[in-house]
């Protein structure tokens, strides 16, 4: 019985050397596991023993390597090379340049088109349904002139006194109807910011949240001679000062909305020239 | 691993996440304290993979960290499994430009590929070198499973995201890794009572 007594004691030592599932936790969490597993544990501490010196050499190029690339601009990083998603952790990705560009070039143009659908959306609403809390005092406003209906160039001198009711539709009428000074101003605005343009792009940017209103003048000849009498000659709206008392803080409101619009307008004709050079120049 | 790194204690997880918030604002004493805290284990854990190159990839690991840092959210232990996957990846970088021909560990033969570097010359030097050129015997997936418990601190799920695993996989494979060192006869050798190392014995 010889062999069977040695097979036993060679069974009975491999299973005392094998590593159950909760010693291998235990050894794997730095705890001790018991003294069939000794050697292993005083490797594993040796594997997680504090740092050597040689270990910790390259400290002040990696803080240098930091420092270098914070001071450059977040741009010039390569997001290409950039993992979306490593680990638990959440990683932003950051968007090219350009990309920011576009998209506040297309939040100005949404913006655009939905205070132009708005504004005349309001006007065309009957009578009978809008409520007009101040009637617009269409008398400082002057009538189109008839007899320069489509010159675009030519600025009309500002109405010197009050103007002369005519049996012509007028321009706070044609936009506003019965609706509320705020959707003339918004439109007075944006006639502004198309009389400003100086570059067609630009121009046609306004045009466009004019349309319904071009529509009702009978096509886009008609703009000029309307804007002009919305907007004097040196840029301001001539129907600002004819506001009752009682809308003013919402023609403001409108004016400064449309103020910033205009801004973004002019800036976008900028770049538009600055392409378009580019363009012819290259 | 250590007691302390720097002005943060290494079992502090409510000061190293405060560290690394301030880290990912751009404070380079912060930046400092993480690399101290963390390039140690990133260094032992790259010895296993890439060998000798232990050095440079670590770096381009600090370099990458660096640079998408301010990109980061989470806290210590995701950015902990952040900066070791972005080892992994510049470790496979590496393993790739020295054409071992290899896409993953797990891509080994069962025997492994020893990492020559290392296991030439670890008896010659320190314990922990010695313990990392036997770690470095083992199949690429058991030793980097070995490694990412005990080195870098990482749980079961984490190693799993380092190594994109399921945790099952992770379980069997560093199981299996402590079998098979708990056999090595230097491994056995050091349950002696003086504690030397077999060489010494």
């Amino acid at each position: 019985m010889g062999w069977w007594t040695a097979l036993k004691s060679t069974m009975g030592t491999r299973r005392a050397d094998r590593i159950a599932r909760v010693d291998a936790d235990q050894l794997l969490a730095g705890h001790p596991a018991g003294p069939s597993h000794a050697g292993l544990a005083a490797m594993l501490a040796e594997v997680s023993a504090p740092p050597r010196p040689e270990e910790l050499a390259g400290e002040a190029d990696a803080v240098a390597a930091f420092r270098r690339l914070r001071s450059a601009a977040p741009s010039t990083v390569d997001v290409s090379t950039v993992d979306v998603t490593l680990g638990g952790g959440r990683h932003r990705m950051a968007w090219p340049p350009w990309r920011g560009a576009t998209l506040r070039l297309a939040i100005v143009v949404l913006l655009l088109a939905a205070a132009g659908t708005a504004s005349i959306t309001m006007a065309y609403r009957p009578a009978r349904v809008q409520p007009s809390p101040t009637p617009v005092a269409s008398s400082s406003v002057p009538a189109p002139s008839p007899s320069h209906p489509s010159s675009g160039v030519r600025r009309t001198p500002p109405p010197s006194g009050p103007a002369t009711p005519t049996t012509a539709p007028s321009p706070a009428a044609l936009v506003t109807g019965t609706t509320g000074i705020s959707d003339l101003a918004l439109a007075t605005q944006l006639c502004q910011v198309w009389t400003a343009a100086t570059d067609k792009a630009a121009r046609d940017l306004a045009a466009t949240q004019l349309g319904p209103l071009i529509d009702r003048l009978g096509g886009p000849n008609g703009l000029p001679a309307f804007c002009r009498k919305l907007v004097s000659s040196d840029g301001t709206a001539a129907t600002t000062a004819a506001a009752p008392t009682t809308t003013t803080a919402a023609a403001t409101t409108a004016t400064t909305a449309t103020t910033a619009t205009k801004a973004k307008v002019a800036k976008a004709a900028t770049a538009s020239t600055k392409s378009n050079n580019a363009k012819r120049g290259g | 691993m250590g007691e302390t790194f720097g002005r943060v204690a290494a079992d502090d997880d409510a000061a190293l996440d405060a560290v690394l918030t301030a880290a990912i604002g751009g404070d380079e004493t912060a930046f400092a304290d993480l690399w101290r805290a963390l390039q140690p284990a990133v260094l032992r854990y790259l010895q296993v993979v890439v060998g000798a190159a232990a050095e440079d990839v670590a770096s381009e690991t600090w370099l990458q960290a660096a640079r998408d840092l301010s990109t980061f959210t989470g806290g210590w232990t995701a950015f902990r499994v952040w900066l070791f996957r972005i080892a992994r990846h510049r470790g496979m970088d590496e393993l790739r430009r020295a054409g071992r021909r290899r896409e993953t560990p797990s891509d080994l033969l069962p025997g492994g590929v020893p990492v020559p570097d290392v296991a030439a010359d670890v008896l010659e030097k320190s314990g922990t070198d010695w313990a990392l050129g036997l770690i470095a015997t083992l199949p690429p997936d058991q030793a980097e499973a070995v490694m990412l418990r005990v080195v870098a601190g990482l749980g079961v799920a984490q190693v799993a995201q380092v190594l994109g695993k399921r945790p099952g996989a992770v379980r069997v494979a560093s199981m299996r890794g402590l079998r098979r060192l708990g056999r090595h006869p230097e491994v056995r050798a050091r349950a002696t009572p003086d504690g030397a190392r077999p060489d010494e014995v």
